[in-house]
């Protein structure tokens, strides 16, 4: 009687998994006190895409500076301003992403990618925080990939990791939508003065990105069950 | 200066000097005219208590000078703090020069910006 339950569940789970995580995204994302450490996380991946971008481009990342409310700021010198002031966004749409995707494959991949996360972060602190503030977030991302990277059970981890992903992608869908305030001010602002394209293109283009990456895990994880 | 040197003099200890050093020159005034004892010491008493009654005009005399001074000491006090409170800025005209200010270091944030080609992105 029990492993037929078991089994039932098992059935649900392996078909809707992808929704299950999503609603728990949602949800997570919504509640007061858990969602900080999330906005952290997709602002993290925000700032560390803007300077590889940099770095890719051939210029240098000087800081990155992480503040309690989510918000961030990534100071750079030299490289291709219009594909650093794009990469922010779409890059962390990339980040969720692949950090879904590459959980989904197996359980060891996901655990390799936790430690090449926990170790971005630890030389981030390193190499490019420069105050107590930026520092403490760090330190906090790092704590949580550590605690999946320390998980025992490798199908927990790949759980955790692929909700990590989620969460970034869920972030990364709402937040190019923050720009349109009518000051001018940010990545989309940077680049309609860079192209003439006005601000909020670049606003669709970002949140059209999230959306082809959303509908694009949910066919993956409909082909796999 | 006059009053301080008074006011040594005014002390129960000056007072009793005074009376000490009084008495030579007084019984020389009163042996030429050969007068009774009792006539001397009344005498005595009497230049005593003038004596008495002078250095109470010294002592009322310091006490008022010395009230004084303490007045224009309170006053110059008193005036020194009204002033300091007058240079004092209002809350308004600080909120100004810290705006003015602000804004001051960001053109000179972005002066340093472009003089090294450092970008910020948000």
């Amino acid at each position: 009687m029990s492993n037929l339950s078991s089994e039932r569940t098992s059935r649900l789970w392996k078909k809707y998994h992808f929704f299950i995580l999503l609603i728990t995204a949602v949800v997570i994302k919504q509640l007061p006190l858990v969602a900080i450490p999330f906005n952290w996380l997709e602002s993290y991946f925000h700032e560390i895409s803007h300077g590889i971008a940099a770095i890719l481009t051939g210029g240098s990342v000087l800081r990155i500076q992480l503040f309690a409310n989510g918000a961030g700021l990534c100071t750079t010198q030299g490289g291709i301003g219009f594909a650093i002031s794009f990469a922010g966004y779409a890059g962390a749409t990339l980040w969720g992403w692949g950090i879904y995707r590459l959980a989904s494959t197996h359980q060891r991949t996901a655990q390799g990618f936790s430690v090449l996360i926990f170790l971005l972060i630890v030389s981030s602190i390193i190499f490019w925080g420069r105050d107590v503030l930026t520092w403490f977030i760090l330190a906090v991302l790092a704590a949580l990939f550590l605690l999946t990277i320390k998980l025992r059970k490798l199908h927990y981890l790949q759980r955790l990791m692929q909700l990590f992903g989620l969460l970034i992608l869920l972030n990364s869908l709402s937040s190019p939508s923050y720009l349109l305030d009518g000051r001018n001010l940010g990545d989309g602002a940077a680049l309609a003065n860079m192209t003439f394209i006005p601000e909020f293109i670049w606003v669709l283009i970002w949140f059209s990105l999230a959306l082809i990456a959303l509908y694009s895990l949910y066919k993956t994880a409909k082909k796999n069950h | 200066m006059n009053i301080s040197s008074t006011s040594s003099q005014n002390s129960v200890f000056g007072l009793t000097n005074q009376t000490n050093t009084s008495k030579k020159p007084l019984v020389r005034s009163v042996d030429p005219v050969d007068v009774s004892k009792t006539e001397q010491e009344k005498l005595l008493n009497k230049q005593a208590n003038q004596r008495i009654s002078a250095d109470q005009q010294a002592i009322a005399q310091f006490e008022k000078n010395q009230f004084e001074a303490n007045t224009t000491k309170l006053t110059v006090s008193s005036n020194t703090f009204s002033r300091a409170a007058q240079d004092q800025p209002s809350p308004k005209n600080e909120t100004a020069v810290a705006s003015y200010q602000a804004v001051g270091n960001l053109a000179q944030r972005e002066s340093v910006q472009q003089l090294f080609g450092v970008d910020v992105f948000a």
